[in-house]
């Protein structure tokens, strides 16, 4: 089917977020609501790092990556599908082959390097009849690669493009 | 030897959430401990700003609540984290799996 069509129940937001500003980002957008949020980054000690932070502040926090086992793997799901744990943050590598379905919110705290990783993440939010939400931190200095893609689903999905987005998809060309 | 946290108020004042990073820091690194570089090197990597003590970092580090250092057989001090009710369960997950060396 086309890519971009199932991710027509998901409100999409790109945000252009700075490297080291995320952290600040993701605070920000926890406080509207943070049950049932799921967070997507891309290193192991930066998965634990990050959960930890918001254990100790705000949030019970879990997390999920390749070193941990697949009953750990299991058990942090549960915690977080229970709701015990508000928020779970996780490396892409270790949430694939897990039944995360139905999440009220996915975080791109690191972006995805393809398209079809993003389209895949965004999947587990807004299903059967709920709307979904999906927030991304875009950084410029890392991300300009995917914005064309990235532009082209927003527009399939009828989600507003921002400005900062068009502009380094025309500058990344046809890549 | 007194450690006196009110020697480190100006580093707190400037760096409100120091101490959350460093547990967070030794938190991600449970299963083998961190030393001082180890500590140092992970800071600026997560938060982009240089650690900012540079004399006596052993005596700052005691200063935060939960943690703790012990001297390996080669005289290099080891940090570590004791579990808090708020990360109780992220500890368990870490000691707990598997041990090859992370490597990022």
């Amino acid at each position: 089917g086309v890519v971009g069509g199932a991710c027509a129940d998901v409100t999409q937001r790109v945000y252009e977020v700075e490297k080291y500003q995320k952290r600040n980002k993701l605070m920000e957008i926890l406080q509207d609501e943070s049950e049932g949020t799921i967070v997507f980054v891309d290193t192991k000690r930066g998965a634990d790092f990050l959960a930890s932070l918001l254990s100790e502040t705000e949030y019970p926090t879990t997390s999920i990556h390749g070193s941990r086992l697949q009953r750990q793997r299991e058990t942090a799901l549960a915690d977080f599908k229970a709701g015990r744990m508000k928020v779970l943050i996780a490396t892409s590598v270790a949430a694939r082959g897990l039944d995360i379905r139905n999440v009220k919110h996915v975080v791109n705290y690191d972006m995805p390097s393809c398209i079809d990783e993003y389209v895949h993440r965004i999947g587990r939010t807004g299903r059967v009849g709920n709307s979904g939400k999906a927030s991304s931190f875009f950084d410029p200095q890392r991300d300009a690669a995917i914005a064309g893609d990235l532009v082209k689903i927003l527009e399939g999905a009828e989600q507003e493009v921002p400005q900062f987005l068009k502009r380094f998809s025309c500058a990344g060309g046809g890549g | 030897m007194t450690i006196d946290y009110l020697n480190y108020l100006e580093i707190r004042d400037e760096y409100p959430d120091i101490d959350y990073e460093i547990r967070g820091i030794l938190l991600a690194r449970a299963q083998n401990g961190a030393t001082i570089d180890e500590i140092r090197d992970d800071y600026q990597k997560l938060t982009g700003v240089r650690f900012p003590v540079n004399e006596n970092i052993t005596d700052f580090l005691l200063t935060i609540t939960h943690v703790m250092v012990f001297c390996n057989e080669n005289g290099t001090r080891i940090f570590n984290i004791m579990p808090t009710e708020t990360t109780r369960h992220l500890l368990d997950l870490v000691l707990n799996q598997k041990t090859s060396q992370q490597s990022e």
